[in-house]
């Protein structure tokens, strides 16, 4: 079932277009990761599918809810925390946990605040004034604020920014486990390696513009392929599928799985015995290699960065 | 259902917002100044005894008198003893009405009966009718009302307040008249400045605004807390100062009549043609006791303070920074006061439709108001006026709040 739909969605801001027709699904218990730089559009998209900005044109639909149309029965659904989760620090966890849960429309709203602060981990200081919390905690009780109407899809705008790497693996848990239950999420990120540790699938934005979508699986397969260019790719094939690699064909090169040096080593004696010439042997370079050469921005090197800022940390 | 939860968050974060104590605070000092002002009038009003002060008087310009007498006679001389003796005439007449008074506390009765008498006579050598000047029919219609009120001093056996007591009812009334235009309007700024604005600058606004909830509902819901909170917190401060000067002046003074809905027609009188004459009106109007003033006072500055929170709700909502749409706000009533004061005394009519002008309601319902501003005013269009004031800017409030992208709270 698709429970978030884009379609044709654009945004303009004075004279620019901040966002250009864009088109995404995503299912149910899906994690869809939404990958790009700063300013590349994310969080206009975010604010758009959550309704806190109309979209120019094109429609938004949650679980069959069109946002602009009916906003209250399409935002029953969702649960969101859009850049940083601003709470009202005079108040305490708890108290803005209720608030919440009284515009969402929670029924039994002590119980189910209760279940929330239990979930992500703040049950012990939930009666502390926020402006006491940590950073942490409070991203702790954006994310118990985002549960609180048990929606059925999650938008996250940056979560783990701020994060410490333990905090991480812990959110990282969490979304994993929130999706096999059900819930379709859809992160926001700048960061490859949040996005491949996360998510199902990911659609890359740069410019407003959604340049390519593909399965994590996928890209992941990808990563650890050798690249052969020989004189004669029909033969050198032959060759190596008859000593036992699974070569795919790829134009003047060749395309082989070869997950260490001691295989690509094998690979290219076998051809050298074969008779063939070698030319150059190139290692695909893992998923973010894969990633790029998917979005097209492998080739003029420097504009790599700007596509997707390497995981830092 | 939806709204009453909005009510409820709403309600919790303005009480447990600072802006709220530091509203109580500033609101306790006033009644602090206030009640202090009070004991001053009080002290004052005690250590003075006209009798004394007259006598006194008297003695000195006596001793003059016979300073000046005792030099060479000239023509600068007489005038000197001149001018001395009518001081001293003036004086000796001063000490006999301060006497008068002493008598009318021992019998008020009698005083009033002898006032109304005065005022019978010089009612009888006022022409009526047509022949009369402009001047003459004001001079008569306040006469009548104040027999009317004579009349119901006894009626209703009301002693006048006689120095050096004072009454706390027309204190707090008199107070009230200025610190509806002033301070506390600047205490609902300071209270709702921050409503919808404060969540812009904070960023809480996202969090609120993405609940199932619509938009028109979460705005309605916080201009009813406004408004409903600037109308209670303005009504128990009109009771402080009362309660502060009831404390020190005690409670005398409770049934004093005042007139309301008195109404004035203007014209050119040929005895005084560069002003216009006020000839009051007293067909509408009643005597209404100073207790009851002070409550329709009060409940008329809680009316103009859910105008003026709606006014700075409407700032809140257009301006994204809190600072910003509190000191707009704040400009609106300081400058609007400025205006509006400087406009009604200069008797310009177009400022009875700017709403600072009808902030103390009680004076477009007493008089004071028309008698200023020489243009006809009454409680009823005082009210529509800032009804209208507020209507509009909670429309165009509606209009933004809806539409508003909300990009980078």
């Amino acid at each position: 079932m698709d429970v978030l739909e884009l379609r044709g969605v654009s945004k303009r801001l004075g004279r620019r277009m901040v966002v250009q027709d864009l088109d995404m699904t995503v299912r149910e218990g899906e994690v869809y990761g939404f990958l790009g730089p700063n300013g590349a559009g994310k969080t206009t998209t975010i604010r758009m599918i959550v309704g806190l900005i109309r979209p120019t044109s094109g429609i938004i639909r949650i679980c069959g809810h069109d946002i602009e149309r009916n906003p209250v029965g399409a935002l029953k659904h969702v649960g969101t925390i859009v850049e940083n989760p601003e709470m009202y620090s005079y108040l305490t966890g708890r108290q803005n946990l209720i608030h919440y849960a009284r515009l969402a429309g929670v029924r039994d709203i002590e119980r189910r605040v209760a279940a929330v602060a239990e979930r992500v981990g703040l049950a012990q200081r939930i009666d502390e004034k926020v402006k006491r919390y940590s950073l942490g905690m409070r991203q702790r009780l954006g994310v118990a604020q985002a549960l609180l109407a048990d929606p059925k899809l999650l938008v996250l705008d940056e979560p783990t920014n701020g994060l410490d790497p333990a905090g991480m693996r812990e959110f990282r848990e969490l979304i994993r486990r929130l999706a096999s239950e059900g819930m379709a999420v859809f992160i926001s990120s700048h960061l490859l390696a949040e996005v491949e540790q996360m998510c199902d699938r990911v659609a890359v934005i740069r410019d407003g513009r959604v340049i390519t979508e593909a399965d994590v699986a996928d890209l992941r397969a990808g990563a650890g392929q050798v690249q052969i260019r020989v004189s004669d790719p029909a033969t050198a094939r032959a060759t190596l599928l008859a000593a036992g690699w699974k070569a795919e064909d790829g134009g003047d090169r060749l395309r082989l799985m070869a997950k260490d040096d001691e295989a690509v080593a094998q690979a290219v004696r076998a051809l050298v015995e074969a008779g063939l010439d070698v030319y150059e042997v190139t290692r695909a370079g893992g998923l973010e290699q894969s990633f790029l050469a998917l979005t097209g921005a492998a080739q003029t090197g420097g504009e790599a960065d700007a596509v997707v800022e390497r995981a830092a940390q | 259902m939806r709204l009453w939860n909005v009510l409820r968050n709403e309600w919790m974060k303005l009480v447990r917002r600072r802006r709220l104590t530091v509203v109580a605070v500033l609101g306790l000092c006033l009644v602090g100044l206030f009640a202090f002002g009070e004991y001053q009038a009080r002290q004052n009003a005690r250590n003075y005894n006209p009798i004394v002060a007259q006598q006194n008087a008297l003695a000195e310009l006596k001793k003059q008198r016979s300073a000046i007498a005792s030099e060479p006679p000239s023509q600068a001389r007489d005038q000197q003893l001149q001018s001395i003796d009518a001081a001293i005439a003036s004086v000796q007449q001063q000490l006999q009405e301060a006497k008068q008074q002493a008598q009318a506390q021992v019998d008020w009765r009698a005083s009033v009966k002898t006032e109304m008498d005065n005022i019978r006579q010089e009612l009888a050598q006022i022409p009526t009718g047509s022949a009369a000047l402009p001047s003459e029919q004001a001079r008569r219609a306040d006469l009548q009302a104040e027999l009317t009120l004579d009349q119901y001093r006894l009626d209703h056996d009301v002693a006048p307040v006689f120095r050096p007591k004072l009454s706390a009812w027309e204190e707090t009334l008199s107070f009230l008249s200025v610190a509806d235009k002033t301070f506390i309007p600047l205490l609902v700024v300071v209270l709702v400045g921050d409503m919808v604005a404060g969540e812009m600058t904070s960023g809480t606004i996202k969090l609120l605004v993405v609940r199932p909830v619509r938009r028109r509902t979460l705005l309605f819901g916080k201009w009813l807390v406004s408004v409903a909170a600037s109308a209670v917190v303005s009504f128990v401060l009109c009771w402080l100062f009362l309660l502060a000067g009831l404390a020190i002046q005690g409670t005398q003074g409770a049934l004093e009549p005042h007139w309301l809905g008195v109404t004035y027609q203007f014209v050119k009188s040929p005895d005084d043609p560069l002003n216009l004459t006020a000839i009051p009106n007293y067909a509408h109007a009643y005597l209404v006791p100073a207790w009851l003033c002070v409550l329709y006072q009060s409940l008329l500055v809680a009316l103009a303070m859910a105008v003026v929170a709606t006014i700075t709700f409407f700032c809140s909502t257009v301006f994204k920074s809190s600072m910003v749409s509190t000191a707009v706000a704040m400009g609106a009533v300081v400058i609007g006061y400025v205006v509006t004061e400087i406009a009604t005394a200069r008797g310009q009519g177009w400022v009875r439709w700017l709403f600072p002008t009808h902030l103390d309601l009680f004076s477009d319902w007493n008089g004071d108001l028309v008698r200023a501003l020489q243009h006809p005013v009454t409680l009823g269009s005082g009210i529509l006026t800032l009804l209208v004031w507020a209507a509009v800017l909670l429309m165009l409030s509606f209009i933004r709040f809806g539409r508003q992208d909300i990009l980078n709270a």
